[in-house]
């Protein structure tokens, strides 16, 4: 079976969750997705090598092959999840290069095989952190990514599916011991003729202990990760430029999927967030370079030269007819083996 | 008043007999601490036969036990290679009578530590021992924590050493420990998502009572999830999992090229038990796809054929029980 590759002037058109709060994406991975291709497209332009892509906001997961968003076409040829989609450009020559020797004389093949275990580490540890303070905390998730995806699913979906999407998240938190939430805290005064609850006083100091003990172990593993992760920032100097960036002398993947976690931690209006003070206080280096980052891939008005040239478009969440049609088609195509 | 036992019932009985088992010596910890005078911490003479003599692990049983003691369960062979690797001396001895729900923690492997037989009788004066045997079960967790205790001040090293725990510098451990998140989650997914379905009546009939969670993989639902059908069942996504495996083989074999241990260590780690635990269950799988993306790379498949090989001489199989 022969993969042919579709021919260059094929657009790339990058699936993700749609904008909201002032960031290209409120989904970490898909905001991570945005970074690396703007950054790569960004680093193409300025070569002269002329590079569009197509930036779709979509709002329904089971258009892509894995079933979660962000997934990349070009052509005929599907990738999803954020390596597939850094190791399909890199194939195809259009992702971000990093050549040469670094400061410690590390070459190209060892400062790629260094990122494949950093990107992973971030991937578990400091996922699991920022997934815990978005949909573990009830009032972070209320205010938080629940706002988000309701603005822009229709009915009956606004119903259902951010549910669904929060198990998911619940799944990967509870093994690692971070998913903290009891179900009588989800209880929100809905009525307004409903009687106050009367709280027992001994129940409220005991919520307010396990609360504190809560933030405590948060902070203690968001340390433990971050001092990791803060010596591998390394400051470069470019010209009259001096960029800080992980690893590398230019920005990589690992510098994508990094800032795309501290950038939604920063930018989204969270009221229980224990972690922005930890890292403004500790590690504001890191929060600097999210935003260089961020300002890296999405230049003020001055740099419209080398900027990424993308056509944004919204694709409008299928009807319930449609959806109802295409589980069935794919419960059909597991159930009755196909002859290819 | 007691009636007799008529011999009929006797004899049924005795069709069933009891079996009465050694009780296993359990001395609390105190009564070594009590036992260590001053004098002979000074005088030295600590002796290496002191540090694990019949230390036992109970495993999963392997596949073969004929062609190899290293077990069939990937968090087995990881302990093994690491007390393999770590050197305690005497080796380690395996068993695998013992079922997971059986263990501490829910989980095998479990380290046991006897007391051995010359702490037992008081009378033995000359030096005491600074042994510290307990007649202890340690689960996985508790285990280098042990290893790294005894070892430190068997070998003498400095106090620096025990703390970077075998690596080479403090910049090694902390890449060890990206280099074990990508182990245990890429890596892992893809045993997780290429294992064997077992089949229905297996299924049936097997009890899983293990309570220990792992952390979900990529897949889909048979319907998807933004339908109005809830969502049940789940496949594996296979496509971006085995890439991810692709990626990671490639950068193992770049990062270890032509060095005898991971991360320029002098002496195995526990990177290295992991690494090793996971070429071997890649090596085992019988997934052929799993197993040719190892073999692709000749550095990996010679560093894993040498570590085992060390392994395999430092485990032995205990005596009947």
């Amino acid at each position: 079976m022969s993969d042919d590759a579709p021919p260059a002037d094929e657009k790339i058109s990058l699936y993700v969750w749609p904008h909201f709060w002032n960031l290209p994406s409120f989904d970490i991975e898909s905001l991570a997705a945005i970074l690396y291709l703007q950054l790569a497209f960004r680093h193409h332009n300025h070569k002269h090598e002329h590079h569009k892509y197509r930036l779709v906001e979509c709002t329904d997961p089971d258009v892509s092959p894995s079933g979660t968003l962000p997934f990349l076409v070009h052509g005929t040829k599907k990738v999803s999840t954020f390596h597939g989609i850094v190791r399909y450009l890199e194939s195809l020559d259009m992702g971000l290069a990093d050549e040469g020797a670094n400061k410690e004389g590390e070459s190209h093949a060892i400062r790629r095989a260094k990122r494949v275990a950093w990107t992973s580490f971030v991937d578990s540890q400091l996922k699991d952190l920022v997934n815990h303070v978005l949909y573990a905390i009830p009032e972070n998730y209320r205010k938080g990514q629940h706002t988000a995806l309701v603005a822009h699913l229709p009915i009956p979906s606004k119903y259902y599916l951010p549910q669904r999407l929060r198990a998911v998240v619940q799944a990967s938190l509870e093994p690692s011991g971070l998913w903290t939430v009891k179900e009588e805290e989800e209880v929100v005064k809905k009525h307004p003729f409903d009687k106050e609850k009367v709280k027992d006083v001994v129940e409220e100091k005991d919520s307010i202990i396990r609360e504190a003990f809560g933030k405590e172990k948060l902070v203690h593993k968001a340390r433990e990760t971050l001092d990791l992760l803060a010596p591998l920032l390394k400051k470069h100097q470019h010209g009259h430029h001096q960029h800080t960036f992980f690893l590398s002398p230019h920005p990589t993947g690992l510098d994508a999927l990094i800032a795309a976690h501290i950038l939604i931690l920063s930018h989204a209006p969270l009221p229980n967030n224990a972690l922005l003070p930890l890292l403004k206080e500790s590690y504001p280096a890191i929060i600097e370079h999210s935003e260089q980052v961020l300002a890296y891939a999405f230049p003020s008005e001055d740099n419209a030269e080398i900027r990424a040239d993308v056509q944004v478009v919204q694709v409008p969440h299928a009807n319930p007819v449609v959806q109802l049609g295409r589980s069935l088609g794919r419960i059909l195509h597991s159930v009755v083996p196909v002859q290819a | 008043m007691s009636i007799p036992m008529p011999t009929t019932l006797q004899r049924f009985y005795s069709l069933f007999p009891l079996h009465m088992y050694e009780q296993e010596q359990v001395l609390p910890t105190s009564f070594f601490f009590s036992n260590v005078s001053p004098e002979a911490s000074e005088a030295g003479g600590y002796q290496v036969e002191d540090i694990a003599p019949d230390a036992t692990l109970f495993i999963h049983p392997p596949s073969n036990p004929n062609q190899t003691l290293l077990s069939s369960d990937i968090e087995c062979v990881k302990w093994q290679a690491y007390l393999a690797l770590r050197g305690i001396p005497g080796g380690v001895k395996v068993r695998w009578d013992l079922a997971n729900e059986g263990a501490v923690g829910g989980r095998l492997p479990n380290l046991f530590l006897p007391v051995p037989k010359r702490l037992a009788k008081k009378e033995k004066s000359g030096e005491p021992s600074k042994a510290r045997m307990r007649g202890e079960l340690l689960e996985g967790k508790r285990i280098p924590s042990w290893v790294n205790g005894e070892i430190g001040k068997a070998t003498g090293g400095e106090e620096g050493d025990e703390e970077l725990e075998g690596y080479k510098d403090k910049d090694a451990q902390n890449e060890s420990k990206a280099w074990i998140a990508l182990l245990e989650g890429d890596v892992h997914a893809v045993f997780t998502a290429t294992a064997p379905t077992p089949s229905i009546l297996t299924k049936i009939t097997s009890f899983d009572l293990s309570n220990t969670r792992e952390k979900p993989i990529l897949s889909t639902t048979f319907t998807g999830v933004s339908s109005m059908i809830p969502p049940f069942g789940s496949t594996a996504a296979l496509e971006p999992i085995l890439g991810r495996y692709k990626e990671t083989i490639e950068a193992l074999s770049v990062r270890l090229s032509h060095d005898r241990w991971f991360l320029g260590s002098r002496n195995g780690t526990a990177l290295d038990a992991i690494v090793f635990s996971y070429l071997f269950a890649a090596m085992e799988s019988s997934n052929t796809q799993v197993r040719e993306e190892v073999c692709k790379w000749a550095n990996l498949v010679a560093w894993e054929k040498r570590v085992r090989k060390m392994v395999e001489n430092a485990t032995s199989l205990r005596g009947s029980v």
